[in-house]
C-alpha cells in the first residue's frame, strides 16, 4: 500500500482563544501539485510550519511519508525539500560554498541542476549570497532544491519579494522539474495567477478551519460570478438586506451563494451553482426579477479566488 | 536522547543551585561571626572571653556601650563584664590602655609588672590550619634571607630556592636561571649533616620585616629535622635533636627580640613543641583535643603563662601552662594547670540558619575555614529529617497538584515529584522553568 | 557521522572565521599588553622585589586576563548562533537529513574546540611570558589560577547557547540563572593555585551541560506555541 506523502488527521490548533483549525483532515496524493490558498490570517503559514515539522499542533497528527511531521526521521527528511519564506538560506556562504555544504548530506545530489540555474545569474562562484538581491537568492535556493531532487516539496510563499521575471523563471524551472509527475508539491503564494501555470489542486482554507479541496480546472470552470445591477434592486429593505449580506465574511452567505460583494452600481454574487439557483435565493430575499438581470462575468483565477474568499 | 538530556540538565542544575543558592542566602541573610577571643585572666585566675553574638542578650546589652550590644564579655563561669572591666582583667593584653588609665604597674600572682616587663614577655605564635602543607598550595620557591647582612635591616635575597628530589636548587632573580654553584653549596651543607632528599617540609618566616633572620627548618625524607642559615653567603646547617618517635609535620618560625623561643614544631601525632632559640631544644606542651587539620592554634605568651588556644568552626579550647623556664629539660612536656572549652556563639543557631537548614536539603561548598585549597563537598542539612525533608515533601505534594492542573501526572511528572522530594528547591526551580510537561 | 561533522564544521568556519580572527587578535593583543606590563614591572623594581610581590604577596601580574575568556566565549556564541536565530535560519540545518543530536553536537563541539584552542593559546602565551621572568616552579600556580577563568568561558559559551537556542522565555531564564550560578564561584578570589584540588567537578559539568543543550534545540525544532 502506497503511503500518501502528506496526511493531516483531525488537526486542531489555536492561538489563545482564536481557533485556527478544528478537526482538519487532508490527504495529499503523490505526484500532484497543491496550492494552499486563503486570506491572511486563516492559518496557511501555520499549516505549512506544521507540515514542515517546526510547529507542534495542539491536537491531531500530521504525517510525512508516514512519519509524524515533528518527529520525522533523517531518511524521510532527505525526501523532503523545504523552501522557507523569503528564500532563507545561509547568507554567509558563497554560491559554490552553499552547494558544497548541502551536497554532503544528500547522496542523490545533482550538482548540474544547481549550476544550470545558478549560472544564469552570471555571477562568479565565490559571490556571496548576502550580496545578492531577493530574486537572485531565490534562484540559488531553487537550484539547491532541484539538486536535492526531493519527492516532496513544501514551498512557503515562494513568490515573496520576487518581481514578475524571477517569479516566471522560478515557476518555469519548477514546472520543468515536476513534469515527470514523480513529485508532490505543496505551496503557498499570494500571486494567484501563477497557480494556473502548474498547480493541479487547490486547497482553500477559511477562517475557523473550513477547508475545500478541488481541482484547479474544476474550480475555474464550476465557480461563477453573477452581476446584479443595483438599479434592479427595488426597495430599501431589499437593498439593506443585500448590503448586510455583503458585509458578512464569505462562506455560505445564502443557500447557493458563497459570497456577495457590494459595489457602487452593482452586486456581485459568487457561486458553484447555476444562475437559476442563485435567482431562487434572491427571490427568497424578496427580489422580483426575470433571469436576464443577472449577467455572468468571466473571471480569471485571481478573481475567482477573491470571489471565493472575499475581499475582507 | 531527550531523556538523557533532561537527566543531564537536572543533575547539573541541582548541583549548581546547591552551590549557588546557599551561598547567596548566606551573603544576604547570615551575619558572619568571627571566632571567640578567649584568654586566661591572671587577675581572675580563670578564662575570660569576648565574642559577637547573633540575636539579643539582655545581660550583655546591660553591660554594653549602647550600639555594641552584640558584643559579649564573659568569663568561664558565666559572669558578664563591661569592656573596661574586661580589659582590666587582661592587663598583659591591654597594658597600653592600662597605662593610659594609670593602672600600671599591675600585680598578679604576687608579682608586679610594668610596661617594659610585659612587652618583653608578650608574644603570640599562631598556627592556622590553612598554613599546613596539606591545606594550601605548595609554594613555588622560597627566599633564604641572609642572616648577617652587615646592616640593621634585612635584605631580600637576589635568589630563591626550591626543593627537588636531588637537593636545593637556587634560582637567581636577575637572570631567572639556576645558580648551580649556590645550589651545590647548600645541598652539600645539608647532606653532610645527614639530610636525605626529598624534603618533606620547609618551615620559616619568609619576610624581611622582622628584627633578625633566625634561619629555616627542613624535614627530610626520613623525618629528621635540620636548621639551615645563610651567613655571609655561606650555609650553616645543624641537625636538631628530636624525641624518640617524634616526626615533625610543620615548623613555625617567628623571630622575636627576646630570643628565647624561635617558634614551634607540630609533630605527626598532633603534639606541639616549643623551639628554644639558643640550643634548638624542643619543649613539649600537652595539648589534648587539638586536631591540627580542623583547628587554628594560638600560643599567647605573657610574663607568667603561656596559653594555648585552639578552635575549630564551632568549639574553642584553652589550656594554660606555666611559662617554661629558660633551662627547661629538652623534650620535657609541660602539663596545663587550667583548661576550659566552650561552644562559640557562631555555632548557635538563629532563625536565619534554621530557615536555611529547612529549605536547603543539602549544600555544596568549595571552601572551608580550615584549608585554602578548594574541595567540592556535599553536606546534608543539619536538620534534614526534622525540617528539610518535610519541606521537600511539601514542595513535592504542591508540585503534584500543580501538574494535575495542567494534565494528569505522567511518568515524567512522577520522576519530577520524586526529584523534588529528594532535592527540594534545587529540583523545583529547573522543573518549573523548563516546563517539560506542557 | 564524519561527513556531518566535516560539513557542519566547514559551515561554522565560514560563518565565524572573521570573529575567530578578531578574538584571536584580541587574545594576542592582551598577551602583548601583559608582556609589556611585565617588562615594565621588572624595569621599575629589582627582580627579587617583583618576585616577592608575586610569589609571597600573591599579586597577579596577568590579572587583566581574568574576564577575557568569558567575554570571548560570549561574543563567539553570539557570532555563531545569532545568525541562526535571525529569521530562524537554524531550520535550514535542522531539516538536514541527520540526527538532531549529532547536528547539535557538531555545532557545539565546533565552538568548544575553537574556544579551548583560543584559551590554550592565550594562557599558553601568558605562561611563556611569565616563564621568561619568573621561576618555572611558579608556572603551575599561574596555570591553576587561570584555569577557573577559562572554565568560566566554556560555561558562558554553553549557557549563552542555551539562551539563544531556547524559544521559551522562562526556559531562557534558566540558562541565564545557571550561567550566573556556575560562573560566579569561578571568578571569586582564591589563593593562587587553590583550584588544583577542585577542577574535576567543574570539568565534569561541561559534558553534562553540553548534552543538556539537546533540549533547547528540540524545543526550537518542535514548538508548541509561537
Amino acid at each position: 500500500m502506497t503511503v500518501n506523502p502528506v496526511s493531516v488527521e483531525h488537526l486542531f490548533h489555536s492561538y489563545g482563544p482564536k481557533i485556527i483549525y478544528q478537526d482538519l483532515s487532508l490527504e495529499f496524493e503523490p505526484g500532484k501539485i497543491y496550492g494552499l490558498l486563503g486570506k491572511n490570517g486563516v492559518g496557511k503559514t501555520t499549516l505549512i510550519k506544521i507540515l514542515m515539522g517546526f510547529l507542534k499542533p495542539k491536537a491531531g497528527f500530521c504525517r510525512i511519508f508516514g512519519d509524524l511531521a515533528n518527529a520525522i526521521s533523517p531518511a524521510t527528511r532527505a525526501r523532503v525539500g523545504l523552501l522557507f519564506e523569503r528564500h532563507l538560506t545561509y547568507n554567509f556562504f558563497s554560491i559554490a560554498q552553499v552547494e558544497r555544504f548541502m551536497a554532503r548530506f544528500y547522496p542523490k545530489w545533482k550538482r548540474e541542476r544547481y549550476y544550470e540555474l545558478v549560472d544564469l545569474l552570471g555571477l562568479p562562484s565565490n559571490h556571496k549570497i548576502s550580496w545578492m538581491s531577493e530574486g537572485q537568492r531565490s534562484q540559488v535556493v531553487l537550484g539547491l532544491i532541484l539538486a536535492q531532487d526531493p519527492e516532496l516539496l513544501i514551498l512557503d510563499d515562494y513568490s515573496m519579494g520576487l518581481d514578475a521575471g524571477y517569479r516566471r523563471l522560478f515557476v518555469d524551472y519548477l514546472r520543468e522539474h515536476l513534469k515527470d509527475g514523480q513529485h508532490t508539491v505543496i505551496l503557498t503564494s499570494h500571486v494567484i495567477q501563477d497557480m494556473n501555470r502548474f498547480v493541479d489542486d487547490v486547497v482553500f482554507l477559511r477562517r475557523g478551519g473550513e477547508v475545500t479541496v478541488t481541482g484547479l480546472e474544476a474550480f475555474s470552470s464550476n465557480f461563477h460570478c453573477f452581476r446584479l445591477p443595483r438599479d434592479m434592486v427595488k426597495g430599501e429593505v431589499l437593498q439593506s438586506k443585500l448590503a448586510k449580506l455583503a458585509c458578512q465574511s464569505a462562506g455560505r452567505t445564502l443557500e447557493h451563494i458563497i459570497n456577495l460583494e457590494e459595489h457602487a452600481s452593482y452586486f456581485e454574487l459568487f457561486t458553484f451553482n447555476t444562475k437559476e439557483e442563485v435567482l431562487r435565493d434572491l427571490e427568497g430575499l424578496g427580489l422580483k426579477a426575470s433571469p436576464p438581470i443577472l449577467t455572468e462575468v468571466a473571471m480569471d483565477l485571481e478573481d475567482a479566488f477573491v470571489g471565493y474568499t472575499g475581499r475582507h | 536522547m531527550r531523556k538523557v538530556a533532561y537527566a543531564a540538565l537536572m543533575l547539573f542544575s541541582i548541583l549548581v543551585l546547591s552551590l549557588a543558592l546557599p551561598a547567596a542566602y548566606d551573603l544576604i541573610f547570615i551575619k558572619p561571626i568571627q571566632k571567640t577571643n578567649l584568654f586566661f585572666s591572671p587577675v581572675l585566675k580563670k578564662c575570660i572571653f569576648t565574642e559577637q553574638i547573633r540575636g539579643f542578650d539582655a545581660k550583655a546589652a546591660a553591660k554594653s556601650e549602647g550600639h555594641h550590644a552584640d558584643i559579649v564579655y564573659k568569663d568561664e563561669s558565666g559572669e558578664y563584664y563591661d569592656r573596661l572591666a574586661f580589659e582590666a582583667y587582661l592587663p598583659f593584653i591591654y597594658y597600653r590602655n592600662m597605662e593610659l588609665r594609670g593602672l600600671l604597674p599591675v600585680t598578679a600572682y604576687g608579682q608586679s609588672f610594668d610596661r617594659k616587663t610585659i612587652e618583653k614577655h608578650r608574644r603570640v605564635l599562631e598556627l592556622k590550619a590553612t598554613s599546613l602543607d596539606s591545606h594550601r598550595p605548595k609554594p613555588s620557591c622560597l627566599p633564604l634571607i641572609e642572616a648577617d647582612p652587615g646592616q640593621v635591616a634585612l635584605l631580600y635575597p637576589d635568589d630563591r630556592f626550591q626543593s627537588t628530589t636531588k637537593g636545593l636548587q637556587f634560582i637567581n632573580a636577575d637572570f631567572n636561571a639556576p645558580d648551580e654553584k649556590l645550589s651545590k653549596l647548600f645541598t652539600l651543607a645539608l647532606t653532610n649533616q645527614g639530610f636525605v632528599f626529598p624534603c618533606k617540609h620547609i618551615g620559616g618566616n619568609f619576610t624581611n620585616f622582622k628584627p633578625y633572620e633566625g634561619g629555616i627548618f627542613l624535614v627530610d625524607a626520613k623525618g629528621q629535622l635540620f636548621h639551615l642559615m645563610r651567613q655571609k653567603g655561606e650555609p650553616f646547617c645543624t641537625k636538631v635533636a628530636l624525641p624518640k618517635g617524634v616526626v615533625p609535620r610543620h615548623v613555625l618560625v617567628s623571630e622575636a627580640r627576646e630570643r628565647q623561643w624561635l617558634g614551634l614544631v607540630l609533630d605527626t601525632q598532633d603534639r606541639i613543641w616549643l623551639l628554644r632559640q639558643h640550643d634548638l631544644a624542643l619543649i613539649g606542651l600537652e595539648t589534648t583535643r587539638y586536631r591540627p587539620n580542623e583547628m587554628d592554634f594560638k600560643l599567647i605568651f605573657n610574663p607568667l603563662f603561656v596559653t594555648a588556644i585552639f578552635s575549630d568552626a564551632k568549639k574553642i579550647y584553652a589550656q594554660v601552662f606555666k611559662l617554661p623556664v629558660k633551662d627547661a629539660v629538652p623534650f620535657s612536656i609541660a602539663q596545663p594547670f587550667h583548661s576550659f572549652s566552650m561552644s562559640m556563639s557562631r555555632s548557635q543557631e538563629c532563625w536565619q540558619t534554621m530557615v536555611a537548614a529547612s529549605i536547603f536539603p543539602f549544600v555544596t561548598t568549595l571552601q572551608a575555614e580550615n584549608t585554602s585549597l578548594l574541595t567540592a563537598r556535599i553536606t546534608s542539612s543539619s536538620h534534614y529529617f526534622s525540617l528539610s525533608l518535610p519541606i521537600c515533601l511539601l514542595l513535592a505534594i504542591g508540585y503534584f497538584f500543580y501538574s494535575r492542573r495542567k494534565k494528569s501526572p505522567n511518568r515524567l511528572a512522577w520522576t519530577q515529584i520524586g526529584l523534588i522530594a529528594f532535592c527540594g528547591i534545587y529540583a523545583l526551580i529547573p522543573i518549573l522553568l523548563l516546563d517539560e510537561n506542557s | 557521522m564524519f561527513n556531518v561533522l566535516a560539513a557542519i564544521f566547514s559551515k561554522e568556519y565560514v560563518k565565524t572565521r572573521t570573529s575567530m580572527l578578531i578574538l584571536f587578535a584580541l587574545g594576542i593583543s592582551l598577551a602583548a599588553v601583559i608582556y609589556f606590563d611585565l617588562n615594565r614591572l621588572f624595569m621599575l623594581d629589582h627582580p627579587e622585589i617583583v618576585w616577592y610581590h608575586t610569589l609571597d604577596l600573591k599579586q597577579i601580574p596577568y590579572g587583566i586576563f581574568k574576564y577575557l575568556p568569558m567575554l570571548s566565549a560570549t561574543v563567539f556564541c553570539f557570532c555563531q548562533f545569532l545568525p541562526e536565530m535571525r529569521d530562524e535560519r537554524l531550520r535550514i540545518s535542522l531539516h538536514l537529513p541527520c540526527p538532531l543530536g549529532l547536528l547539535l553536537l557538531a555545532h557545539i563541539v565546533y565552538g568548544l574546540i575553537f574556544l579551548m584552542a583560543l584559551m590554550i593559546a592565550e594562557s599558553g602565551a601568558i605562561l611563556i611570558i611569565l616563564g621568561r621572568k619568573y621561576p618555572l616552579a611558579y608556572l603551575p600556580e599561574a596555570f591553576w589560577t587561570m584555569l577557573p577563568w577559562c572554565l568560566a568561558g566554556i560555561y558562558a559559551y554553553l549557557c549563552c547557547a542555551w539562551v539563544l537556542l531556547e524559544p521559551k522565555k522562562k526556559t531562557k531564564v534558566l540558562g541565564l540563572i545557571l550561567g550566573v550560578c556556575i560562573c560566579t564561584p569561578l571568578f571569586q578570589h582564591y589563593t593562587p593555585g587553590a583550584f588544583s584540588t577542585a577542577y574535576l567537578p567543574f570539568i565534569l559539568g561541561i559534558p553534562l551541560l553540553t548534552v543538556s543543550l539537546f533540549l533547547p534545540a528540540l524545543h526550537f525544532r518542535t514548538r508548541e506555541v509561537e
